[in-house]
């Protein structure tokens, strides 16, 4: 599974649970995305683990230009959860629309593969 | 350009790579950013406006529903009538209580808000519309998720067409564009892009088919141009390597050989990378330091120097040490700027021509002392200036003048100085052959000389060679003969005048003598008795066989004497005669001297025959004596066994005329005749 795979599918999660109002899952999804983000455990390399072997790495991981000893990708999770935390779970009334934009954006970017954050994290240095 | 760039018109496979999603990402993000702070904005304090427009809702529906209800209409009535009115209204149920009677229509669902309306009909019986509507929050979440999934699903959709729209208009052409140039890249430059567009695309195909037009005829021409370098250089190798003279190119700086034909290699002995990236003086001269004044004078620092052409001998070696002796030639090549920055260099193997030299020289040297022992002059003269260019040393003591003085004077200076402009060898292209001249000598004094010349090659020109010999004292012989022999004739004239005389009284006395023997020889005869018959026969026997035969031998001697009396009175006046050559008729002249022999012809019984006989110039009367001489030896020195048969004929030999008198007589013996004939 590649990033862009599961960023369609984290997308689609977001969308589906904001629209049929699965607050459970929604709690899940932040949790996930959270763990994710905190320990690195990120379920596409897991996955990809689990198929190709220990030693198997992101297709579209390369090398790190700036130096920022960080995966973007955990950046990446670690940002979408907190704003996810913060539209959902603090400002839920003010910040509604946040969710929304995420979900639409994830699903974009999965099916496009240009994710701006994605991209504005590496162009920060942080290692892809 | 990137080269690792995925480029392929397989949209299935690569279009998350396209250029349209990727715009249409771009789009979409803006969208669905603008949508969601749109919506927020809009849907700020959404319940607040929510509830106030439920509020007006329901007063608009109380008002229809009492408007309807003003004709006195029953709970039944307005059930049919809610029915008509409530879907679109937005409220879930709608319930009259008219007193104690209640109609509801609709479904208020799960913890709906009611919303009370005092209707103003039946009279003195409360009439309460209540309508219902799903709880503000679940109105509003409804709402948002409407909003969205509009939003989202209108955003597809554009994305979709805006795809297509790119997909339509930008990414096909480039992908025509992008195939084009892969095919152009492959080489296929007969590739075309036929884009029937006004637009940017359009230019661009037409661009790209010109570029492409004009690369090809660049590249026609530069392989035209590579292949007309590469006969260039095929004919200037096939050219140089077929000179037989080695040439190598060395750099004007360092004298480093940068390339070299095949003879150059095949002088030395050398293979090319023995010699590329070396001095020349180190693959030549064996040397590690440059040619230089007084030993080699290297013509190339000459070149550099002068900037021109320079040649000089020198003395080359090969791989294994012979010396050969070569001819250098160097030639600069020149940049731009007018700097020497290359050398040719030109070597000749002018061994042989040297040894040939040598050669000559010691043939010279050997031809000179030939020349030199020779006992007779030698001049050798340049045919075309009359200047001597040789004199061996009998020529100059001949001439009274040393070698270097007579060398490179004019000719008739010394040798035929009458004969200047008439020279026979050069003006007239006669042969001279042992004639004789005069030579000037140095002091003025003439030496007559027996010249001969004949033309030469001498270094390629032709040249007069004479050779001459001193005759001045075969001169003086030859005056002193002349006088001798003036002396002898004179001598023969009179000594023949003188002895005429005595034999003309042998001749008349034995005439005498022989009358008066036959008068005593008749007398005697008369007288036969006075003898005794031994007398007799002793007178008759002396008569007979003495006298007469003796008188008959002085006759014969008188008449031979006679004849070499008149020889030599003939050959005395032959010798003072002058000779008067003339073209003569011989078949006439030999008519006229067989006139004057025909009487001895008769006497002979001869038979003379004389054939067709050619003409010649000669002195007539000469000519009259030899043909009279030889007939009359003829006729005289028959033999008396057989008739006599002379036979007179002539005929051309090149440019003499030979006439042959043939007889048939006694001949001469071997023993008279002299020897070596």
């Amino acid at each position: 599974m590649s990033e862009r795979q599961y960023r369609l599918l984290l997308g689609v999660i977001l969308i589906m649970s904001l629209f049929f109002h699965w607050s459970v899952m929604l709690y899940a999804y932040i949790g996930v995305l959270l763990f994710e983000g905190v320990t690195n455990w990120r379920i596409p390399l897991l996955v990809s683990r689990i198929r190709y072997g220990k030693d198997a790495r992101n297709p579209e991981q390369a090398a790190c230009t700036l130096g920022i000893p960080f995966d973007v990708e955990r950046a990446f999770r670690l940002i979408i959860g907190a704003l996810l935390v913060v539209s959902v779970v603090v400002y839920p009334e003010a910040l509604w629309s946040i969710p929304w934009f995420l979900g639409f954006a994830l699903s974009m970017a999965g099916i496009t593969g240009v994710c701006p954050m994605a991209m504005a994290l590496k162009k920060a240095g942080f290692r892809s | 350009m990137n080269e690792k760039a995925p480029v392929s018109d397989d949209l299935t496979r690569t279009w998350q790579e396209s250029v349209a999603v990727k715009i249409t990402a771009v789009v979409l993000y803006a969208v669905v950013l603008v949508a969601s702070l749109v919506a927020a904005f809009f849907l700020w304090n959404a319940d607040e406006r929510m509830e106030r427009d439920y509020a007006e809702k329901a007063d608009r529906l109380a008002y229809r529903v009492s408007v309807d209800a003003a004709g006195g209409r029953t709970l039944a009535g307005f059930s049919v009538n809610m029915e008509r009115l409530l879907p679109g209204s937005g409220f879930s149920a709608a319930e009259l209580r008219m007193g104690d009677e209640t109609a509801r229509t609709g479904d208020p669902g799960k913890d709906p808000v009611a919303i009370l309306r005092p209707l103003p009909i039946g009279a003195g019986n409360a009439c309460v519309l209540t309508l219902y509507h799903l709880s503000l929050h679940e109105a509003v979440r409804s709402r948002r998720s409407a909003v969205f999934i509009i939003t989202g699903a209108s955003a597809m959709v554009f994305g979709l067409f805006l795809t297509w729209v790119i997909l339509k208009f930008i990414t096909r052409p480039i992908h025509a564009l992008v195939a084009a140039t892969r095919a152009a890249i492959s080489g296929d430059l007969s590739v075309r892009l036929d884009l029937a567009r006004e637009d940017e695309f359009g230019a661009l195909s037409r661009f790209f088919n010109r570029m492409l037009e004009r690369i090809g005829e660049e590249l026609a021409e530069r392989k035209q141009a590579e292949e007309r370098l590469r006969r260039s250089n095929e004919f200037i190798k096939t050219a140089l390597d077929g000179m037989n003279d080695g040439i190598s190119v060395i750099d004007a700086r360092n004298f480093i050989i940068q390339g070299v034909n095949s003879k150059f290699l095949e002088e030395y002995n050398l293979r090319e990378e023995d010699v590329i990236g070396k001095t020349c003086h180190e693959v030549t001269h064996r040397r590690l330091d440059p040619c230089g004044p007084p030993d080699d004078v290297c013509p190339m620092l000459e070149t550099l120097t002068t900037g021109g052409h320079a040649v000089a001998e020198h003395v080359h070696y090969e791989h294994d040490g012979r010396k050969v002796f070569v001819e250098v030639s160097a030639s600069p090549i020149m940049d731009e700027k007018g700097e020497v920055v290359q050398i040719v260099h030109v070597s000749r193997d002018i061994t042989d021509r040297k040894q040939a030299e040598e050669l000559l020289k010691k043939n010279k040297e050997q031809m000179a002392n030939m020349l030199d022992s020779i006992h007779a002059g030698v001049l050798l003269i340049d045919s075309r200036r009359h200047e001597i260019v040789y004199a061996n040393s009998f020529a100059a003591n001949m001439i009274g003048a040393p070698r270097d003085v007579i060398a490179g004077r004019v000719c008739h200076q010394f040798v035929c100085p009458a004969e200047k402009g008439m020279c026979p060898i050069t003006d007239k292209r006669e042969a001279v052959d042992n004639s004789e001249r005069v030579l000037l000598r140095a002091d003025g004094s003439r030496l007559p000389i027996l010249k001969s010349a004949m033309m030469m090659q001498y270094h390629g020109e032709e040249h007069i060679i004479e050779s001459f010999i001193d005759i001045s004292a075969i001169k003086r012989t030859e005056h002193e003969l002349r006088e001798a022999n003036d002396e002898l004739q004179a001598f023969m004239y009179s000594a023949a005048h003188d002895l005429r005389q005595p034999l003309v009284n042998i001749r008349g006395f034995s005439v005498e003598l022989r009358q008066s023997l036959q008068e005593i020889s008749a007398i005697t005869a008369k007288h036969p008795d006075r003898f005794a018959p031994e007398e007799r026969n002793k007178l008759d026997a002396i008569y007979q066989n003495d006298i007469q035969p003796e008188l008959g031998f002085i006759e014969s001697s008188v008449e031979r004497m006679d004849g070499l009396i008149n020889g030599l009175l003939k050959l005395s006046q032959l010798g003072h005669r002058v000779m008067r050559p003339e073209r003569l008729d011989m078949n006439a002249l030999v008519l006229t001297v067989q006139g004057s022999l025909m009487h001895l012809v008769r006497e002979k019984n001869a038979v003379l025959s004389v054939a067709e006989l050619p003409g010649v110039v000669a002195d007539r009367l000469a000519m009259e004596q030899v043909m009279s001489n030889l007939l009359d030896n003829a006729l005289k020195y028959l033999c008396p066994d057989r008739p006599g048969v002379i036979e007179i004929s002539g005929e051309r030999v090149n440019r003499e005329v030979v006439y042959h008198v043939k007889d048939n007589g006694r001949g001469i013996n071997r023993d008279d005749m002299p020897s070596g004939r």
